[in-house]
């Protein structure tokens, strides 16, 4: 069993728990563990740098120098999984940051932890393996929209994960867990995160931009892996409809919650809400009965190519036979004449 | 799209090294390198609803024109790195405005007074707990925009749901992580 060290982050305790319980639950289903850092403190978000970079630096990094004994980090969270990385390659060098944390009375050995995204996380799992055999209830035709946000994959330099404009690791999780990812426009467009509260009209304009791509892409679901995102793109659809111009609404869940119901989790204690349970059924019923109808209109054309074949062999017999006839008549009319004319 | 152009108040005598130099500190991006070539505005997502677009920001920067610390722009950048992902020539216009929004905050020509409250009360509740405690943060966001109720409908049923907690964690070595911001402010001095 391999072990990483997991960093929830503060919006995993209270807002997101669903995220949380459901990237334990994945994770430990397919054998990795996941040990919290002892008394881990807030990373600093996409607020802290603007105050002042290097506090920010520290700040996350104290959460590097405490992981450094169990391993590499999970952080689901895409805010809190960029800020540790921003962290540690800052702390990869002897500077004033590093020093910093040792005056504190926190050390961290350079090279000892690298961070990684739940994203990430999952998606090696997939190359690696080790989902085979714990899919068992695939998320058949359930057309999903994978929707990356912004911190997953960039900026490029820091995330060092996937295409930053294009990215598919997601899909390919999605893929794997029976569904059908959606080819979509908005897959890393910025959702506005905090800045609801700042500028209300701008951040509502964003999401709902977000939100009628993925329904004209025709998605049943849009997957997250990001509180801020969630927040943004579930909470308020109602409000969109009337006054920001969204079609319809559409569930949007975390991507692990996805993969925790393709896995046979339970499903409450994944958060899986009852009109999300019951399109998932209706989507795997409709493939199957696609797949089922598929099958038998295969077969009839099998047959049909069958009966054509037969059909063509006993024309070509009865033509060939009817040659034979004619040569053989032709020949005995021959020595016919021949026997007349001895 | 609205605001891709700015009125610069006053004349351009000269470029103002001093505040360019400044800038250039804080952000660690070298201006010049910037040729405005206006991808970073084609990509920003925020670009639309600010008073002047990023390359405008990064011009005004540039110059070192005052007139920068005075947009919506610097304060409403919301650090998705789409600017940064696409810039050709490797400049961050989101740590430009960062740095131009400290500089605006010390000169006291702040034009977004929740986004400064946003940055500032976030980092006061860390400092205070190691954590974010989100329904605090929330209500002191309020107080400072005044716009208690638009936000009801979503907040009270994430409230009966218990995932705004009234009670927040505390990290138990908040006095060694206090000194992470003590260490670095006379760093910066």
């Amino acid at each position: 069993m391999k072990t990483y060290a997991y960093y929830p982050g503060c919006s995993l305790e209270a807002s997101s728990r669903e995220y949380d319980t459901s990237v334990r639950a994945v994770f430990n289903k397919i054998g990795i563990e996941l040990k919290e850092v002892p008394d881990w403190s807030c990373c600093g978000s996409s607020q802290a740098h603007k105050i002042d970079g290097d506090m920010a630096a520290a700040i996350a990094g104290r959460n590097l120098a405490l992981a450094s004994s169990i391993g590499d980090i999970i952080a689901p969270c895409a805010s809190c999984s960029m800020s540790l990385k921003e962290a540690q390659i800052e702390l990869e060098h002897d500077g004033p940051i590093r020093r910093v944390l040792v005056e504190a009375g926190y050390e961290y050995l350079p090279g000892s932890v690298s961070v990684l995204s739940a994203v990430e996380a999952a998606y090696q799992a997939v190359e690696s393996g080790l989902f085979e055999g714990k899919i068992s209830s695939p998320l058949l035709g359930l057309k999903v929209a994978s929707y990356y946000g912004c911190l997953l994959v960039r900026p490029p330099k820091i995330a060092q994960f996937d295409d930053p404009e294009n990215p598919v690791s997601m899909d390919r999780i999605m893929e794997m867990a029976g569904a059908k990812p959606v080819e979509w426009s908005h897959k890393v467009d910025c959702c506005g995160n905090a800045y609801i509260l700042v500028d209300r009209n701008m951040t509502l304009n964003l999401v709902s931009n977000i939100l009628n791509a993925a329904v004209k892409a025709d998605a049943d679901v849009i997957a997250a892996a990001c509180p801020l995102c969630m927040q943004n793109l579930a909470e308020r659809q109602a409000q969109m409809q009337q006054r920001y111009g969204l079609k319809r609404k559409i569930p949007v869940v975390y991507f692990t919650q996805l993969i925790g119901a393709a896995m046979g989790l339970d499903n409450r204690m994944l958060g899986l809400k009852d009109d999300l349970l019951k399109l998932i059924d209706i989507r795997r019923q409709e493939e199957i009965a696609a797949r089922e109808a598929g099958r038998k209109a295969k077969e009839a054309e099998e047959r049909a190519k069958e009966a054509r074949r037969k059909a063509a062999a006993e024309k070509e017999k009865a033509a060939k036979e009817a040659k034979e006839k004619e040569s053989t008549e032709k020949e005995s009319s021959g020595t016919k004449e021949a026997g007349e004319a001895g | 799209m609205r605001g891709y152009s700015m009125k610069v108040s006053g004349q351009l005598r000269s470029i103002n090294t001093h505040l360019k130099r400044e800038i250039e500190k804080l952000s660690g991006q070298k201006l010049d390198a910037c040729y405005l070539c206006g991808k970073c505005s084609a990509g920003c997502p925020v670009a639309p609803y600010q008073d002047i677009a990023p390359h405008v920001v990064m011009r005004l920067a540039q110059l070192g024109h005052k007139s920068v610390l005075e947009s919506k722009m610097i304060w409403n950048c919301v650090s998705c790195g789409t600017c940064v992902t696409r810039c050709p020539n490797n400049v961050d216009p989101a740590k430009v405005c960062e740095a131009l929004s400290r500089i605006s905050k010390r000169e006291g020509l702040v034009n977004s007074k929740v986004a400064l409250a946003l940055r500032e009360k976030f980092v006061d509740l860390i400092k205070n707990r190691g954590r974010v405690h989100e329904l605090t943060l929330v209500i002191q966001l309020k107080m400072a925009s005044g716009d208690w109720f638009s936000d009801l409908d979503v907040g009270i049923p994430m409230f009966l749901q218990g995932r705004l907690p009234i009670s927040g964690h505390r990290i138990k070595d908040l006095k060694n992580f206090k000194k992470l911001f003590e260490g670095n402010k006379e760093g910066n001095k």
